[in-house]
């Protein structure tokens, strides 16, 4: 009888520490548990409110031709004809805008037209999550090769330069070490002369319009003044990390050709495009033929030659 | 073979041990029992004891480490610093007595509070960034409060009315009524007179919440969210390109640096919205002297305007008078007014 009365005491105390440390451990998760639904940390950016559904495949090629070229309507037909053959194969939507009617158009908000371009383009395709702005002076040599092959997804993280100089004279200003694929929204490339915007990708969401307003700011003229857009553009990539941190340089190999610069950067076959510097419509047609004749089949299965 | 235990109990028998003698009495008898269940009581109890004292230490640690609040208010101090003068003791009051009001509000509704010096300091001295130090600390604080969504920029001169408003139930809940998206639109108020720009979406998020006065934006009482977007607005803002060009002709650095950039962007339109002063900036009498007859700017007590800014006190004006005189009507009401102030909108 004494045992089970000093066992229900020994019980009655067990039971008394049970209850306490059961409440001590839910108060405690409890306090716990609330912090991070509270948390409004910088891992969670509020996505814009954004109606249209995007299709990650589905890219914009944008052509913006200059007086020169469009001027002359019978190299524009072959031009956009030839472009057009490369979007139907891939399935890429091909915009065409002439400089004329952006200056027109938008006037004194229109600092260069090529960034006024884009901006009307990404606005009219909200559909198309990247657009790639080629220069009308390029000639695509591997038709087959599609811009995903080419560039994009596992390409592309096998052909960012991390850690990249971005200005070649400036070699303190760098691209990031690690990046993401989701944080890359501008791809392209630079050599020599800084960055390249002849060729360059630029993805269609919220950061387009913050880069584009920003390049297209109007005291950026006066300030650089013989350059123009490329220069624009390599302060902002200096200047404003927020910009920087997005943006993505390949080899010039695997986007951008040249056919008159230092051996390294001109055209071998098995690059997939080549740029002139052709300055009226009539040796931009003849580079053109040139560079047309030299296509090859483009064989699917055989590995593209690294750069 | 020798038996210690038995060693003991012949000890206990003939000496005059602690212990009680064994075969002494029957309950002593049950002796280690006893003692055995006194122990164990006793060690629950010190148990029990030592796990709310960590409970409570923990509680403690982890509630002073990690800020809840979704609110931080980030009040400019120190104008000045006492580098070109030093600081006169009107001045010493004011930062007192405003201050004083800051912390009262914070602690009241739970916010977090910070106080940024903004003394003179070599990078924000003239050719370089005058005044945009701004920026630096809003980000500071965005970094320093990861938990926080809400910045609310207050400038020293600023008294708060009516402690009774929360900033989530007296602005930004009431935002859809009170927040105009589009002031260019010809029926609201554009003082700078601004143009409708292509490619501007106002159906994106707000993220800067601010007032205008008679002659511009108003950034002695604004609010700036936690998002990308103001990310690269406080990275933009100060373009040397665009600073090296204009800054001569801009006497209210940031706010003038906001007004030009509002001109051209439209990914900046998209996130600004505009509340009426009075909502979080009313000025008192001696600011906007060209527009001295419009109610919209100044503050009106019978309607509970819930702060006021004593803008431009510092020129012309006594600054700790007036700071002293908005502290002396806080909160006294009259007729029937004076009883209902504890209810909070």
């Amino acid at each position: 009888m004494n045992l089970c009365r000093l066992l229900s005491r020994r019980a009655k105390y067990l039971s008394i520490f049970v209850v306490v440390l059961l409440l001590f451990c839910l108060y405690s998760f409890k306090s716990l548990t609330e912090a991070p639904s509270k948390r409004y940390g910088p891992h969670q950016p509020i996505k814009p409110h954004k109606p249209v559904r995007q299709d990650p495949n589905s890219i914009v090629m944008l052509v913006l031709s200059y007086e020169q070229i469009s001027d002359d309507p019978k190299f524009l037909d072959k031009l956009l004809s030839d472009r057009n053959e490369y979007a139907q194969r891939h399935g890429y939507q091909l915009v065409h805008k002439e400089a004329r009617d952006i200056e027109r158009k938008y006037g004194n908000d229109n600092t260069w037209s090529l960034v006024t371009a884009i901006r009307e383009t990404l606005f009219e395709h909200p559909e198309a999550s990247w657009v790639w702005v080629l220069d009308p002076r390029a000639v695509i040599m591997n038709t087959g090769e599609s811009l995903k092959e080419a560039i994009m997804n596992e390409q592309l993280s096998n052909n960012l330069l991390r850690n990249y100089p971005v200005d070649p004279l400036k070699p303190h200003i760098r691209t990031n070490s690690k990046m993401n694929l989701e944080d890359v929204k501008l791809i392209t490339t630079n050599d020599y002369n800084g960055i390249s915007i002849r060729s360059f990708l630029l993805r269609n969401d919220d950061f387009a319009p913050y880069l584009l307003d920003a390049w297209n700011e109007p005291l950026f003229k006066p300030y650089k003044k013989d350059l123009g857009e490329r220069s624009a553009l390599s302060h902002l990539l200096e200047i404003h990390p927020t910009i920087l941190e997005h943006v993505a340089l390949v080899s010039p190999k695997v986007l951008n050709s040249y056919t008159d610069s230092a051996v390294d950067l001109n055209y071998q076959e098995g690059d997939f495009l080549v740029l002139s510097n052709c300055e009226n419509a009539a040796s931009c047609e003849r580079f053109f033929d040139t560079y047309v004749k030299q296509r090859r089949p483009y064989n699917h299965r055989k590995k593209k030659p690294s750069s | 073979m020798w038996n210690p235990k038995k060693k003991s109990e012949a000890l206990a028998k003939f000496k005059s041990f602690p212990y009680p003698k064994p075969g002494a009495s029957d309950l002593l008898d049950s002796g280690p029992r006893i003692y055995a269940k006194r122990s164990f009581l006793q060690k629950v109890v010190f148990f029990v004891v030592l796990l709310l004292c960590f409970g409570f230490f923990l509680k403690h640690h982890t509630s002073s480490q990690s800020h809840h609040s979704k609110v931080v208010m980030i009040v400019a101090s120190n104008d000045g610093g006492g580098v070109l003068d030093v600081k006169s003791s009107d001045q010493w009051i004011l930062e007192n007595i405003s201050q004083k009001n800051k912390q009262e509000y914070a602690k009241r509704h739970g916010y977090d509070l910070v106080f940024k010096s903004e003394g003179m300091k070599r990078r924000y001295a003239h050719e370089w960034r005058e005044s945009w130090e701004k920026a630096d600390y809003i980000l500071e604080a965005m970094k320093n409060f990861p938990n926080a969504e809400w910045f609310w920029w207050l400038d020293l001169t600023t008294y708060i009315m009516e402690p009774q408003y929360s900033i989530e139930k007296h602005i930004i809940n009431r935002l859809p009524k009170i927040a105009v998206r589009n002031i260019t639109d010809p029926l609201e108020f554009n003082p700078r007179n601004y143009k409708q720009i292509p490619f501007v979406d106002y159906s994106e998020d707000i993220n800067f919440i601010l007032g205008q006065d008679c002659n511009g934006f108003s950034l002695g009482s604004f609010i700036i969210r936690r998002s990308e977007w103001s990310k690269r607005l406080l990275d933009f803002l100060w373009d040397p390109a665009v600073y090296g060009q204009k800054h001569t002709e801009w006497p209210h650095d940031e706010q003038n640096v906001l007004e030009y950039f509002y001109e051209h962007n439209a990914w900046l339109r998209n996130g600004m919205a505009f509340v009426p002063l009075r909502t979080l900036n009313a000025y008192t009498r001696g600011a906007c002297e060209s527009d001295s007859s419009n109610p919209q700017f100044f503050y009106n007590h019978k309607q509970r305007d819930f702060l006021v800014n004593l803008a431009g006190c510092n020129y012309g004006r006594n600054c700790k008078e007036e700071i002293e005189y908005y502290r002396s009507i806080q909160g006294s009401r009259s007729g029937f007014s004076k009883y209902f102030s504890f209810l909070s909108f």
